[in-house]
């Protein structure tokens, strides 16, 4: 251990500000960092009680914030972007180059086209992603208009919610379903009787992606993936992130422990085990197990229960009285037997446990589960936080605190979706109290929001902007009661975010003691404009006293 | 009829297996396996779990598969049934029947509208199984009855299971409301799983025994079973007439037997309907049939006799 004797290299660091998100002092002009932690942040005088010192000026005219947590992003975020950028929205990839929006069909087919003619091999397939026809009026990718990039080379284009594929003639032919007799909801058929080249949901985009690089191994993520996702998270002044949902089998983690511990690898991955093949008990030993693994780099041993579908798939469980379009009341994906054994178990053997809820009664039957649990077994600070929770009401959130229970919500999906929602899922009224960050504040339950990138964009800054704003993406304010102000949005992408995953006590603000965790801005987020604040740039990171700079990445 | 000849299949049939959790999916399919004799099953379930194939039935265990005895193989799928059937199209002449057991909560009808993306495979039925113990509460759930209802709704059989649990009055209650909730579901009844496996692959393909199913005192409408032990040649064409008599009330019975040419034959009576086959595997040391009467006293004298005439002395 070192000795604070002065043997150690102490580095002060003097900035233009820093906000510290630490009450007592919430801004300060230095931060004195050894052994790639906080010895304390405050004023020069202050800090070079410390002992012997090199002062560093780098950031003198730079805004240190503490370094942002994404307290819900998938890895693969990293893998996709060796596929093609598809997406109506300007996105920026892990090396910096910024993608435009692919407005129409017509420059869709032109960029498939162009990387098509940039191919290396022949014999491979032709893969994009990102992709949402929602915005091209409705108007579907079909076979017919990828076959227009090219014939004889099997083309596939995933869409931005993860749940749809969009193919051409050539993947369905060897995929054999250029066939008729298919008679499955996914797998629209068009007027010839053959499928149109929509293929929705898992089962119906299974037997295809396997011919279009796009098989479902790949949310595994990549060694490769794995460091983009790295200089992803640079370059968006994430130092801690999560790959939330994984089976996470032996080798997977040994590749994450490789990565993760390489010098220049610039973010801490809390890796959580998905629950999914195996029955509760063998869940909860794995975890255990996992857990033992844990290292600074690579957090373990925490799992995800998936406990209903997705809002705009129709498949989230919602009470009475269910979708504004009449859709049936969505899908369980686990029994409730099942979730009250595994949170039984993850209790007991303090396990922390990440349920994702989308629908209103997916969260009350949580919230259920866990007060029959909590009542035979009273466990403190299991800290068990609901993932998405797009649809809770006022009375969940109470219920939440009473609980003992977090969230981690959803502000994107209001700028990429919520039109949709309020004209389509779930209504007017309910659209308007989707995510509703303001209630769970001012009810007192623990507030994260998050990007579930890659279906939105990683970006924290962004994300707090959509949890001020709640604008959509024609312009609309959904839901102006449930906008929260900047110190708040500021404080769920770092602390918030940082409760959420039981590393509170390591990040999330700036003061003695803690991870020398930092993200560096250009500007000062408390003195721009509000509708400014996705715009700030970012200069980089410092991670564990590790200083990253976004220009030699 | 002696025998029919079975043209090469262009596909395998499938049989979904569905039913909320608990209802005893996995000791139907214990029970399948057990009494599969001459079928070779491939059996695709959701997970491992707590054991569910009972461990004296496997042979080898390697990853997502085991291996079972007689030819049977056991996978689990995880939530990728797709991958899993996938990699059964190209092996249609190893297998006999695919048996798909569907999670707790999924939809049977889902699960088969998924076969359709599979080439190689084709929905034989779809077997639903309920709890009589708990099905009433599971039907007022208000988190999952319209789960339950919906998987109800997608089946074609109906197995009544854990009849032992309830009461008779009760037991016919549940009955009654099923047939007239689910009409389009031909119902079974049984308790431990222990059923005619003949409910489940269809007349057709009848195989199994009943063997040694406990029976509770309720359980009144099921049919009654009596297992002879054969181990010398017999004449199976008398036997088989032999057991035609209408006199003894069977409705079917099944064996695996050895003829007077020394070759061990199938032989399977259903309605009065008799086949004749070649047994698959001709290195066996036992014979067996199983003869399945009509609810009611079974005349079990008569039946021995019908047995034992065609049977010839093993020469010592
Ligand atoms: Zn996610």
């Amino acid at each position: 251990m070192a000795r604070l004797d002065g043997d150690a290299m102490t580095t002060i660091y003097s900035a233009r500000t820093i906000l510290t998100m630490n009450p007592a002092r919430p801004v300060v002009s230095h931060v004195a960092v050894r052994d790639g932690r906080i010895l304390g942040a405050g004023s020069i005088d202050e800090l070079i009680g410390w002992g012997p010192h090199t002062i560093d000026d780098r950031f003198r005219d730079k805004v240190l914030m503490p370094g942002l947590v994404e307290g819900h992003s998938h890895t693969s975020e990293g893998s996709l972007w060796q596929f093609v950028y598809c997406g109506y929205f300007d996105r920026t990839d892990p090396d910096g180059r910024v993608w435009p929006g692919v407005k129409t069909i017509d420059a869709l087919v032109e960029r498939m086209a162009e990387a098509n003619r940039q191919r290396r091999r022949a014999d491979s397939a032709l893969t994009g992603w990102g992709l949402d026809p929602i915005y091209f009026k409705d108007r579907r990718v079909e076979r017919a208009d990828l076959d227009r990039v090219e014939r004889d080379r099997p083309i596939g284009i995933m869409h931005a919610s993860g749940h749809i594929m969009s193919v051409n003639t050539k993947a369905l032919e060897m995929a054999n379903m250029m066939r008729s007799g298919i008679n499955h909801p996914g797998v629209p058929m068009g007027a010839d009787g053959l499928p149109t080249g929509e293929m929705k949901g898992p089962e119906a985009m299974t037997p295809v992606g396997v011919h279009v690089g796009l098989d479902r191994a790949l949310l595994a993520s990549d060694e490769p993936g794995l460091r983009a996702f790295g200089r992803l998270c640079v370059r968006k002044g994430v130092t801690t992130a999560t790959d939330l949902a994984s089976l996470l089998p032996s080798d997977a983690v040994k590749m994450m422990q490789r990565v993760t511990r390489e010098d220049d690898f610039p973010a801490r991955i809390v890796a959580m085990r998905v629950f999914r093949g195996v029955s509760p008990t063998d869940l909860v030993r794995h975890a255990m197990e996992l857990r033992s693994h844990t290292s600074d780099r690579l957090r373990l041993g925490a799992i995800k229960i998936v406990v209903d579908g997705s809002i705009q798939g129709f498949s989230a469980r919602l009470r009475w009285p269910g979708y504004y379009n009449g859709a049936p009341p969505g899908l369980w994906y686990v029994a409730p037997e099942q979730l009250r054994e595994v949170l039984d178990l993850a209790l007991l053997n303090q396990i922390q446990v990440h349920a994702h809820t989308n629908g209103d009664e997916a969260t009350e039957l949580v919230l259920d589960t866990l007060a029959s649990v909590l009542s035979k077994a009273p466990t403190l600070d299991h800290r068990l936080t609901l993932q998405h929770c797009q649809l809770a009401d006022t009375a969940l959130f109470r219920r939440m605190k009473l609980l003992g229970v977090g969230v981690n919500l959803f502000p994107n999906h209001h700028y990429f979706w919520g039109d949709q929602h309020y004209a389509l899922t779930v209504g007017p009224e309910r659209a308007e109290r989707m995510n509703a960050c303001a209630t769970a504040l001012a009810n007192g339950v623990p507030l994260a929001i998050h990007s579930d990138a890659p279906v939105t964009p990683l970006g924290p800054l962004f994300m707090a902007w959509c949890a001020m704003h709640r604008i959509t993406a024609s312009g609309r304010t959904l839901g102006r009661h449930e906008r929260i102000n900047l110190n708040d949005a500021l404080k769920t992408i770092t602390l918030g975010a940082a409760y959420s995953l039981k590393l509170d006590h390591e990040v999330g603000s700036i003061e003695c003691g803690k991870r020398a965790d930092f993200t560096v801005l250009d500007e000062n987020p408390l003195e721009v404009d509000p509708m400014a604040l996705k715009d700030i740039g970012i200069w980089g990171t410092v991670q564990g006293g590790r200083i990253f700079d976004v220009s030699r990445l | 009829m002696t025998s029919i000849a079975l043209g090469r299949r262009s596909a395998l049939p499938v049989t979904i297996i569905g039913g909320y959790l608990g209802a005893g999916k996995t000791s139907l399919i214990n029970h399948l396996l057990r009494s599969a004799c001459e079928r070779r099953i491939a059996v695709l379930v959701n997970e491992f779990g707590a054991l569910p194939i009972d461990t004296d039935l496997i042979e080898a265990a390697a990853g997502h598969v085991l291996t079972l005895s007689g030819g049977c193989i056991c996978c689990s799928y995880g939530d990728d049934l797709i991958t899993a059937l996938m990699s059964f199209g190209s092996r249609i002449d190893e297998f006999d029947d695919i048996l798909v057991e569907c999670s707790g909560v999924a939809l049977p009808d889902s699960v088969a509208a998924s076969l359709t993306l599979v080439s190689g495979v084709h929905l034989q039925g779809i077997v639903v199984i309920v709890d009589a113990s708990n099905i009433e509460s599971k039907l007022s759930d208000r988190y999952v009855a319209d789960t339950v209802r919906r998987q109800l709704a997608a089946a074609d059989r109906l197995l009544i299971n854990k009849t032992d649990l309830v009461s008779l009055p009760r037991l016919q209650n549940i009955e009654h409301m099923l047939a007239s909730d689910f009409p389009r579901a031909k119902i079974v009844l049984t308790a431990h799983g222990a059923v005619d496996s003949g409910a489940i692959f269809g007349p057709q393909t009848f195989c199994g025994f009943v063997g040694d199913a406990q029976r509770s005192p309720h359980d009144l409408t099921t049919l009654s079973s009596t297992t002879f032990e054969i181990h010398n040649p017999i004449d199976i064409a008398a036997l088989a007439a032999n057991l035609c008599d209408r006199k003894l009330s069977l409705v079917r019975a099944k064996g695996v037997l050895l003829d007077l040419d020394g070759k061990w034959m199938v032989l399977q009576i259903v309605d009065q309907r008799i086949q004749i086959t070649t047994a698959r595997t001709q290195h066996r040391r036992h014979g067996s049939l199983v003869c399945i009467a009509h609810p009611g006293p079974m005349d079990r004298l008569a039946l021995t006799a019908a047995v034992a005439a065609p049977v010839l002395p093993r020469q010592t």
